[in-house]
């Protein structure tokens, strides 16, 4: 799941302004299962986004429009309102990264403003009914060695990636020296330890970062079997 | 001209502040009583005078140096070019360790590298060592804890001796029986008995009660931990 914060309050203020018909943009997948793009939290942004631009002497109209899913092309033709010429000067969406840029290509003329920060890929770990608090889980690396680590991923986990064990500065009792809210992810990969049985004593070579999107904009082909390849074409 | 030596006791540590702008009076009063100097990088997350400038200096007035690396704040580029550089000046050692995390530093806002565990680093080295033409090269080893016995501790030194450290420098805030058991339960992995341990209480990157030797008989002395 791709877990997102809203912007603060100014700064999404300070974006708008300039602006007098704006889009609205929901995303109805990822973000609003994380807490933030779903139709009640756009709604409440946006009735606080119009009266901070009110106390600012500035009154903008914003319309809402729910989209599934902002970063497929196919469910951006399905709104109506996105393909109206004229209408808008610009698009607010609350969709993640991916969902803006996705919009910005459906509406190559019409600047798009996120609204939200995309943070990681996460799970639920906790909070009210489970679903407050949201841990990252994955940093898209894509060369993923979870079964040399207990199945944590110690690049999304550990402040600082340890791939062959701790870092020896957590505390006595577990906790991480960066976030001493949270256990050392050794402690818990030690507790689920089993050996590897791999060669090499089980040693976790290092990461090859030209496949992740640190290294650059990267294209793969889906339903390759056995076969991560670039794509070239 | 290298200075003469004066004995001193071997288990004195000396330990300055970081900054460098005070060395040359370090020098003045050390007086060539030890051999060698520990240099730290940026330790505590906090940028200092580069290690390599740092170590230059120590050794054009005749001491030998071992100088910290932490893979925090490097690629697996910038950590070639430092190897070529340290080789270059003539630093004979080099240790890798995990360093304070940026965020805990001066300048929290910035990129933690980690583009190589430390581990990843030292066999990274070692193979980029093995391509290096001449003897001059500096020996390669690793700054860590002894971790609590457990069933992965044994794993975790199969690991360490996977990428053939030329030392250990172990930090323990344990008490000796505990020292004892790690050795008994290292000393049958392959390769451990290779590997030349340095002792250094308390964690690393913070002040050691003890001293950190430098070993091949030099003295040392540890630089603003």
């Amino acid at each position: 799941m791709i877990i997102a914060t809203l912007k603060p309050l100014d700064e999404l203020v300070r974006c708008i302004l300039p602006y007098h018909r704006i889009l609205v943009a929901g995303c109805h997948t990822c973000v609003t299962v994380g807490g933030v793009g779903g139709e009640e939290n756009v709604r409440i942004t946006v009735a606080a986004v119009e009266m901070a631009a009110h106390v600012r002497g500035r009154s903008i109209r914003l319309e809402i429009i729910r989209l599934a899913r902002q970063c497929e092309p196919e469910f951006l033709e399905l709104a109506p309102e996105l393909q109206e010429s004229g209408h808008w000067d610009a698009i607010l969406s609350f969709g993640c990264a991916s969902g803006v840029q996705a919009l910005r290509d459906a509406r190559p003329d019409l600047p798009v403003i996120p609204a939200l920060n995309t943070r990681f890929i996460g799970a639920p770990v906790g909070g009210s009914g489970g679903r407050d608090v949201w841990e990252s889980r994955c940093v898209g690396c894509g060369d993923c060695f979870l079964h040399l680590t207990g199945d944590i991923c110690v690049l999304a986990r550990c402040p600082r990636g340890m791939q062959n064990g701790s870092c020896g500065f957590e505390s006595e009792t577990g906790k991480c020296d960066v976030n001493p809210k949270l256990e050392c992810v050794w402690d818990i990969i030690r507790a689920r330890y089993h050996p590897s049985g791999t060669r090499n004593g089980g040693f976790v070579p290092a990461r090859n970062w030209s496949f992740s999107c640190r290294g650059g904009c990267t294209r793969i082909r889906a339903n390759r079997f056995h076969d991560a390849s670039e794509d070239s074409s | 001209m290298t200075p003469e030596k004066h004995p001193i006791d071997p288990f004195q540590l000396i330990v300055l502040p970081a900054d460098p702008g005070i060395d040359s009076m370090i020098m003045d009063r050390l007086n060539a009583a030890v051999d060698g100097v520990v240099i730290p990088d940026n330790s505590g997350a906090a940028p200092g005078l580069d290690a390599l400038v740092r170590a230059g200096d120590w050794i054009r007035h005749g001491y030998k140096t071992s100088v910290f690396m932490n893979c925090r704040d490097r690629n697996r580029i910038d950590l070639a070019a430092r190897f070529r550089g340290a080789a270059y000046l003539g630093v004979r050692r080099i240790i890798i360790e995990a360093g304070r995390h940026t965020r805990l530093g001066t300048i929290p806002e910035a990129l933690s590298v980690y583009d190589l565990d430390p581990l990843q680093s030292i066999r990274f080295l070692n193979m980029l060592r093995d391509r290096q033409t001449g003897s001059d090269v500096p020996a390669i080893g690793l700054r860590t804890t002894i971790q609590d016995i457990d069933p992965f501790e044994q794993e975790r030194i199969q690991r360490i001796c996977y990428v053939k450290p030329d030392f250990l420098v172990l930090s323990t805030g344990k008490p000796d029986g505990h020292i004892q058991r790690w050795l008994a339960m290292s000393i049958d992995i392959p390769g451990f008995s290779a590997m030349e341990m340095i002792w250094a209480a308390g964690m690393p990157g913070e002040l050691a009660g003890e001293q950190l030797a430098i070993p091949d008989g030099m003295h040392g002395i540890m630089l603003s931990f």
